[in-house]
């Protein structure tokens, strides 16, 4: 997930929006996100 | 993964992204183990309080929560205008709170009436009344009858707003069902701020959709009060490409709308009389009527919040969500009052403890679609800076002005998979 997102802020995965959306968000808040998924049952 | 499944994550990512703690220290609550459960109040059973509800719910099963809402069944916005359009059957606008309730939600079918800051309780329109340890309002807008002059109520029943969903989005669509082909539809459209700033433009378009291919001889014409749009070159590109029907008129051309005459079926603007055989007025707004008598609403008829919480700067203990609040630089929409109660209900559920509110950051993604296949969006990534609501630089922006058939198709799809994903999160 880190890296899709990641992927997204650089324009390397294709898409109609979360490349915009990515761009907000650091590698910190790119991690504490995934880190929540990752928690949830 | 597609982006119809990464709309889903994108909003529960709300929830990851509040992230750190903020510095300053909180009072310890009333509340101590063993007495009774703090009470939260969500004043408004929409986008906004329906799930401020089951966030505070979800965020402290604990927590005691009631909904004040009178109607039984709520109408959503988002999607109206492909009802008035003829795409789309109203009754697919229509949600329950059986699953709120569900939640172990207490839900009052009643109008809250009053609010009593100092006693904190609400007023019921049956007279009865609720306490509360925080009071979330999520009231939405009420329409400005005195702004517009000639537009009152009784001129609404002849030139519908359609800006509540409901009986008015009903009443558009059977005016434009009964119109003579070769008749012309005007709109007159207020200055911001103003409930979903591209809906007035998605409207338009559609209903230019719905001329072009049942009423070819008819046009629409806008009247705008402002002289730029949200996806301004977005909506401009479709309508060169696909309604030479639609004519917009803004205000440094003379748009402005200046008065109606709602029984002659005329808008008049700064320079010009248009006689209209369906007139759409969608009038200035404000604040839903709660948030006045809570005293939470400041002379602008909206509510200034603090944007961590969501409290009112005005009146402690009482959170404002929804197009009533009034949070910087992100628009009312459906999305950022699900993402703003999101936040209000982490905060609150915080608040009541004694303990430090989570540090908010959210996305606002809005879909228009100007024909069935035809549909782009706006994205923004907002973060609190200084007390206000700001754009996170350099993220967020518009769908790419020169994109394929196949994208803006795309989009369309993407549009209805965020009305279907949201509705879900909310009432399902």
């Amino acid at each position: 997930m880190v890296s899709a997102m990641q992927d997204f802020r650089s324009g390397k995965r294709p898409a109609t929006v979360m490349d915009r959306i990515a761009k907000g968000f650091s590698d910190d808040e790119i991690r504490a996100i995934a880190a929540w998924y990752g928690a949830q049952p | 993964m597609t982006q119809g499944t990464a709309l889903p994550s994108r909003r529960r990512l709300i929830a990851a992204a509040a992230v750190g703690a903020s510095a300053a220290t909180f009072p310890r609550a009333l509340w101590a183990q063993g007495a009774a459960q703090p009470r939260v109040v969500v004043v408004g059973g929409g986008f906004g309080g329906a799930t401020a509800a089951r966030f505070l719910k979800r965020s402290d099963p604990r927590l005691d929560v009631t909904l004040v809402e009178p109607n039984p069944i709520f109408t959503s916005c988002p999607f109206s205008n492909e009802v008035i359009a003829g795409l789309r059957d109203i009754k697919a606008q229509y949600f329950g709170y059986d699953r709120v309730a569900s939640d172990g939600i207490t839900i009052v079918h009643q109008t809250a009436t009053g609010v009593d800051a100092g006693a904190r309780t609400v007023t019921l329109g049956n007279g009865s009344s609720l306490r509360y340890d925080r009071l979330v309002l999520s009231p939405g807008i009420d329409l400005r009858f005195d702004a517009l002059p000639g537009y009152n109520e009784a001129a609404a029943e002849l030139m519908p707003h359609a800006w509540k969903a409901g009986a008015q989005t009903v009443l558009l669509r059977r005016q434009l069902e009964a119109m003579e082909d070769g008749g012309t539809v005007v709109m007159a459209l207020p200055a911001l701020p103003y409930r979903c700033p591209p809906a007035p433009y998605e409207r338009a378009s559609l209903i230019a959709y719905y001329l072009k291919t049942k009423k070819p001889r008819s046009k629409i014409i806008v009247l705008d009060a402002k002289d730029t749009f949200s996806k301004q070159r977005l909506f401009e590109n479709a309508w060169k490409e696909l309604y030479p029907n639609l004519e917009w008129i803004s205000l440094s051309s003379g748009g402005n709308p200046t008065a109606v005459d709602a029984a002659a079926k005329t808008i008049m603007s700064d320079f010009d009389a248009y006689k209209a055989d369906v007139a759409n007025v969608i009038p200035p707004q404000k604040a839903g009527r709660i948030a006045e008598l809570a005293g939470v609403a400041d002379r602008t008829g909206w509510c200034p919040v603090d944007p961590v919480t969501f409290e009112a700067l005005l009146v402690p203990g009482i959170h404002v969500v929804g197009d009533a609040a009034i949070a910087g630089a992100v628009p009312k929409s459906a999305f950022s009052a699900n993402a703003a109660a999101k936040i209000c209900a982490a905060a609150v559920a915080k608040l009541v403890r004694g303990e430090p509110p989570p540090q908010p950051k959210f996305v606002n993604t809005c879909y228009s679609v100007v024909a069935p296949d035809y549909g782009f969006s706006i994205a923004g990534v907002y973060q609190p800076v200084n007390g206000q609501w700001l754009e996170v630089e350099g993220a967020g922006g518009i769908s790419p002005i020169n994109a394929p058939a196949a994208f803006r198709q795309e989009e369309a799809k993407l549009a209805n998979g965020w009305f279907n994903t949201i509705t879900a999160e909310i009432f399902g």
